[in-house]
């Protein structure tokens, strides 16, 4: 029981998050095209990511709404922190004074302090996936043994 | 069951960190291009004489004079050090600011913003954003306001203790655009006389004329470096223009991106590729931090060190580079001149050189 709280929280917490995000970037689109064009490891890709950063993230909020889709959902989320992660960690290594892309309150974190974020949200991630991995594997193996009685 | 989802995990964590290697792999940061063209090295040496370790990296340079160097300080900005340009001898100076301020204006974070300028036997504290301006006496430390017609402004040189140079931002009332302009203001003639046809636009009105604004006491007269393109400009105190002088690269129109961001809000779509740094004045030499490297560069020495172009300003000649080294993997960030000094400034000290002269450069 305890372990379907959890993830109903963390689930609950990626998809704030992720069209939270989502809705800031579509809502201030040019704005979002300036800051990733400044920023040299993206500025030749910042329109096509201009739509397809917000896609995923209104997408992989779909993915774990559906429960049948849920597991692929995490998997997804997982995927995309990992990389806005790497992503901070590259960025740290070019300049500091570069803008964050993220939109709204999540410009206003220090570089050092959004890659905390990340990394609890990595995290966050990590658990959801394993503890939904080892539900499945409950269910199964009760399954299993009801088949079998 | 849990040993897959292991998997699954490692592998997009594997190939996350391999997507944006790539991305990083593949990026460029569009500044040291080689554009065709030849620097001239060989005519000075450059020796480091003293390196004076800095609290902290908010420091700027406020001025040079032929015994002292100043510092001002980004997080206190009345506080400067004084120093001689052997680097001994440390000296801290409150800066005392007229009595008729109030007790709010002195907390007023524009006044925060604030630079201090040497200009011997002066000082100026110059505050943009207020737009204030204020000068003192240097060993006095008191200060008095001055020219209290100034708009706000981004840049300030003064040319005499009572006449300033600025560059500020021009907004049409109608249209709403912005440009930089130069305008000029003294005790003589209070009301601000801009010269609106000096910095000229390519591609927008703003961003493409960024630079920098120095002035030649020696000659009387004003330079504006342009920080995208391979110009200069001379201007006499009048802002009546003499030259348009040309740096030795090839950047003939400025790489830059403006977009407009919001409803009249403008950006940079994309970093912009500078071409010339920072620029310093020594009696009539130019000197120009440039940020394009030459053919006849190494690579791996132009990344790690700052080149200075030098250009004759009576002859509009440029006359030999030279390099100033990094220090401890940091590379300079800003320098001062005077004679055969070099000062630079680096993110937590300050270092002394000296310039050996092989041939003669007011030749």
């Amino acid at each position: 029981m305890k372990k379907e709280l959890i993830i109903e929280v963390i689930v609950f917490l990626f998809v704030l998050l992720f069209l939270y995000a989502a809705g800031i970037k579509l809502t201030e689109y040019k704005l979002f095209i300036a800051q990733m064009g400044v920023s040299p490891l993206i500025t030749k890709y910042a329109k096509i990511l201009a739509w397809m950063v917000p896609s995923l993230e209104i997408i992989i909020s779909i993915l774990l709404i559906i429960p049948k889709f849920r597991a692929l959902g995490l998997y997804a989320a997982f995927a995309l922190m990992m990389v806005f992660t790497f992503y901070i960690i590259a960025i740290f290594s070019v300049s500091t004074e570069l803008p964050c892309a993220c939109g709204g309150v999540l410009s206003k974190l220090g570089w050092k302090e959004h890659l905390i974020f990340n990394i609890c949200f990595d995290l966050l991630g990590l658990i959801a996936i394993l503890f939904n991995n080892l539900l499945d594997t409950g269910k199964q193996q009760s399954e299993t043994k009801i088949a079998t009685a | 069951m849990v040993k897959k989802s292991v998997i699954v995990i490692v592998c997009i964590i594997l190939f996350s960190f391999l997507v944006i290697a790539a991305l990083y792999a593949l990026s460029d940061v569009p500044s040291s291009d080689t554009k065709n063209f030849k620097r001239e090295f060989g005519d000075v040496s450059i020796v480091k004489k003293k390196v004076l370790n800095l609290s902290g990296n908010s420091y700027y340079i406020a001025g040079m004079t032929n015994s002292q160097v100043f510092l001002g300080n980004r997080k206190d900005s009345l506080k400067l050090v004084v120093t001689d340009t052997s680097l001994h001898n440390l000296q801290q100076v409150q800066l005392i600011l007229t009595q008729d301020l109030t007790e709010d204006d002195r907390e007023n974070p524009k006044l925060k913003n604030s630079y201090i300028e040497i200009d011997s036997p002066y000082f100026f504290i110059k505050a943009g954003q207020l737009p204030g301006l204020y000068r003192g006496e240097l060993n006095r430390w008191q200060t008095k306001r001055i020219l209290p017609k100034t708009p706000f402004f981004e840049q300030a040189v003064p040319i005499s203790q009572n006449s300033f140079v600025m560059r500020a931002i021009l907004t049409n009332a109608e249209s709403k655009t912005h440009q930089n302009v130069l305008y000029k203001i003294s005790e003589n003639d209070p009301e601000p006389k801009i010269n609106i046809t000096l910095l000229e636009g390519q591609i927008d009105e703003l961003f493409s004329t960024d630079g920098l604004l120095r002035y030649s006491k020696k000659l009387n007269l004003l330079v504006y470096t342009y920080a995208y393109r391979n110009q200069y400009l001379v201007m006499d105190t009048s802002l009546n223009l003499k030259h348009k002088g040309n740096t030795i690269d090839q950047t003939a129109i400025a790489e830059i991106k403006p977009v407009e961001i919001k409803d009249r809000i403008f950006s940079l779509a994309s970093p912009p590729a500078i071409v010339n740094k920072n620029t310093q004045i020594n009696e009539d030499l130019l000197f120009i931090h440039s940020n394009v490297k030459a053919t006849n560069e190494s690579k791996n020495i132009f990344e790690k060190m700052s080149v200075i172009d030098v250009y004759n300003l009576t002859t509009q000649a440029y006359k030999f580079s030279f390099y100033i080294p990094s220090y401890e993997n940091n590379k300079m960030i800003t320098f001062r001149i005077v004679g055969n000094k070099v000062i630079a400034l680096y993110d937590r000290c300050l270092i002394s050189y000296e310039l050996k002269f092989i041939k003669n450069p007011f030749l």
